[in-house]
């Protein structure tokens, strides 16, 4: 039922770090104190734009103890839906909007005896304020994070300063390539964290699992769904009767609330659970990170907001 | 003591004609871990008794729950300060923190985050001022444990043993729960549950007596009454227990606070209100033996529905 | 805990951790290993000797799979070994055998009572409540609850 943004901020500072990277920092609205939170939260934005509203996670990259202010670190893509080019070229300090609850859903092993974070762009953000939930409690990590070059590598001065043993980096541009082989020297008891684009984190959890680390060992986020490769049309038929197309580009949570059919949704990126939808009949290519192996087996609910049909129709028991 | 259960203020629990256990969990209105109710000053009383004589039966806490009991104070500070102004307030100067009850006439100063300027520990501080007992959950890894909590009232079941203990591991005595499914459906509901979207619940047994402080510890001392139960005594000495549970994620330590506040209601109380006599009536005669016997009514529930039988009766004849 | 040991594929490595009568219980999993010609070590476990295990057991990467097979009196203390040095469940399996001891919590009065496995009821030796043992069991106590023994 988490769908309503909870927080009103406003855009107290704008910082480019990087030439495609800016830094964004935000207060609280109300004169109240926003949330502390743990290593690895992100928030959900919510852009009121001109073609209609656009929401985004982003991690925070403030400390989790400070509750004066939150900061984003947003990095310009070129193929951008909006979210990071408003943000880019819209935002103005002072500006104000409504942001979620801070929301956790790449938390820190707590029996690891060591944490190794793998980071590739601007895969970094989640891990800055793991880094420093790990030092305030004197536990061990390192970083190994892989960037074009110096210059694009963002929070690189600040890496290097406040985690100098700790943090390893590899410039592409220097010929320094961050190879799987550095997961095969992890001692026992070690959680590994990937965050980075789709290929990054694919390649490195496949070696992972090769080498024969537990899955309860793998942690990794993805900012966007997994890419279907073929997304096909469906066709879904709902307890009322009413049939609904979803089109190639769009999710049966899209679909769903465009008809005016209400369910509780929170992520959309196939994490939280909240939209998951009892379904009667119809094949469910699932997408989420949501349910275990066994539930999608089972083939009797699916998530809206990234899972599909791959027969004909679905009957959903909504 | 007398238990004279408050109509005005009691939680009826039944929605159906039918009762399953369920995760019947539903997004809160007010957002609040705590309710003041008349009984206030009767029920601190008795809990600070039952904290001081049996400290170890009614709180526990693991070490690393430390952050976590810090989380819990200031919820249940912000909560009692924004609900009952009249009757408690808070100043706070950085991080020094002046916490007034009014009710109970104490003034209590701290440092916020510092366990040496409290006599005891910040989460056994705070329970001595709510009617709730607050138990502590705490995401590690993928799943929830009971890592510290402060239980007086709870029904029929030990805190001593229970602490370090797994979700579902907690919940293995209550039959039929794993067969369905339903210990991982609501351990997954409470993963997902985030910052700013609370959810409550009712739970609800019978009971033979009026003690609000039913742990297993003590079973010897009030389970006996069960067998004392007649169609004619069980007005005045069975009695409903309702548990309002409230579910609160915590995000600076991304755990969960549960806080329960139980009710208590003698049958003749319940019976002057003739829907839910006959509401009732009908849940218990229906009722599965594997519930009856887990609420340990199997004793009593013949007389009881004798009792209600009469009470249906004389409704019709007025 | 399992009664015999399974092969778990795709480790890099496995060790096997047991005495003499362990190894026997052992042995299918071992020739497995063997024949797929996978990277694995032998500890053979004596009790006085259970630092140097301590030390063997922290040197281990990621990816390593871990058998143990002692008899039960030794084999809590390994396990707690290992899972103190960053062992999983994912990646152990214990196997006890011989004599079989169990605690029971008393609910009365939070004492650890010593019952046979199969026992079913008992008294409290400190409270004195007749107790009936339950399957609720804590890892934190390692022991089973007891409940008041009805009837």
């Amino acid at each position: 039922m988490s769908i309503e943004p909870t927080l009103f901020v406003r855009i107290t500072s704008i910082e480019k770090i990087t030439k495609q990277v800016k830094k964004f920092t935000m207060s609280s609205e109300t004169g109240k104190g926003l949330p502390k939170f743990s290593g690895g939260t992100h928030v959900s934005t919510y852009l009121k734009t001109r073609s209609g509203l656009i929401v985004r996670q982003y991690s925070l990259v403030s400390h989790p103890d400070d509750s004066t202010k939150y900061e984003i670190a947003v990095r310009l893509s070129e193929d951008s839906k909006g979210g990071s080019f408003y943000w880019h070229q819209e935002m103005k300090v002072g500006d104000r909007l409504q942001i979620s609850s801070p929301r956790n859903h790449f938390y820190l092993s707590f029996k690891a005896k060591h944490h190794v974070f793998y980071a590739a762009g601007i895969g970094i953000t989640p891990f800055l304020s793991m880094m420093q939930d790990l030092s305030a409690k004197g536990q061990t990590f390192e970083l190994h994070y892989a960037s074009k070059s110096e210059d694009s590598c963002a929070f690189h001065p600040y890496i290097k300063k406040h985690y100098p043993i700790q943090s390893h980096f590899y410039f592409s541009d220097q010929q320094q390539r961050l190879q799987i082989t550095s997961l095969e020297n992890h001692p026992i008891g070690t959680h590994v964290y990937f965050c980075g684009p789709e290929g990054f984190i694919e390649q490195f959890r496949i070696a992972a699992g090769k080498l024969g680390y537990p899955e309860s060992s793998v942690h990794y986020e993805r900012f966007l769904p997994t890419q279907n490769k073929a997304m096909k049309a469906f066709k879904v038929i709902l307890q009322n009767g009413s049939e609904l197309i979803v089109e190639e580009k769009q999710t049966l949570l899209e679909v769903l609330l465009a008809n005016g059919t209400y369910i509780p949704y929170s992520c959309r990126v196939g994490r939280c659970g909240t939209c998951e939808i009892p379904v009667a009949e119809g094949k469910i290519e699932h997408f989420d990170d949501f349910l275990s192996e066994e539930q999608k087996n089972e083939q009797n609910c699916i998530l809206a907001c990234v899972s599909r049909g791959c027969s004909d129709k679905l009957v959903l028991k909504i | 003591m007398k238990w004279t259960g408050d109509l005005a203020h009691f939680p009826y629990p039944f929605k159906d004609s039918t009762y399953r256990y369920s995760n019947n969990s539903i997004p809160m209105k007010q957002p609040l871990s705590i309710e003041v109710t008349p009984s206030y000053k009767k029920e601190m009383l008795l809990k600070r008794k039952l904290l001081s004589d049996h400290p170890e039966r009614c709180y526990q806490s693991l070490l690393h729950s430390m952050t976590g009991q810090w989380e819990i104070v200031e919820l249940v500070i912000d909560h009692l300060v924004s609900k009952y102004p009249q009757d408690f307030s808070v100043k706070k100067e950085n991080n020094s923190w002046i916490f007034t009850n009014k009710i109970l006439d104490e003034k209590i100063e701290f440092i916020f985050g510092e366990k040496n300027s409290l006599p005891c520990e910040p989460l056994f501080f705070i329970s001595q001022h709510v009617q709730e007992d607050l138990i502590y959950m705490r995401q590690r890894d993928d799943n929830l444990y009971l890592d510290a909590g402060q239980l007086c009232f709870p029904a029929n079941w030990s805190l001593a043993f229970n602490i370090g203990m797994k979700f579902k591991s907690i919940h293995h005595p209550i039959p039929g729960f794993k067969e369905e499914g339903l210990d991982q459906r609501i351990l997954q509901f409470l993963m997902r549950l985030e910052a700013g979207t609370p959810w409550e619940r009712l739970n609800w047994s019978l009971m033979a007596g009026d003690r609000l402080d039913t742990s297993l510890e003590t079973f010897d001392q009030w389970g006996r009454l069960r067998k004392q139960v007649t169609s004619e005594n069980a007005g005045e000495l069975v009695h409903i227990r309702v548990e309002v549970q409230k579910l609160f994620r915590l995000p600076r330590t991304n755990s969960i606070l549960f806080s329960i506040h139980t009710h208590l209601l003698a049958l003749e109380q319940l019976a002057t209100n003739s829907e839910w006599v006959q509401q009732f009536y009908e849940i218990l005669s229906e009722l599965p033996a594997h519930i009856i016997e887990y609420k340990g009514i199997s004793n009593y529930k013949k007389a009881v529905l004798e009792y209600l039988e009469k009470q249906l009766q004389q409704v019709k004849t007025l | 805990m399992s009664i015999e040991a399974v092969f778990i594929k795709g480790k890099r490595k496995y060790i096997f951790c047991s005495d003499e009568y362990g190894s026997r219980v052992l042995s299918s999993v071992f020739e497995h290993v063997k024949k797929e010609k996978l990277a694995y070590e032998w500890y053979h476990f004596s009790a006085e000797k259970r630092e140097w295990l301590e030390e063997f057991l922290s040197k281990q990467k990621m990816g390593t799979f871990l058998y143990v097979v002692l008899p039960y009196s030794e084999l809590y203390t390994v396990q707690m070994m290992a899972k103190r040095i960053g062992f999983s469940s994912d990646e152990t399996q214990y196997i006890g055998y011989g004599e079989k001891w169990i605690s029971i919590f008393c609910c009365r009065c939070h004492e650890l009572n010593r019952a046979e496995e199969q026992q079913t009821e008992l008294t409290c030796h400190q409270c004195r409540l007749k107790l009936e043992v339950s399957d609720h069991y804590s890892e934190l106590h390692h022991a089973f609850l007891g409940y008041p023994a009805t009837g």
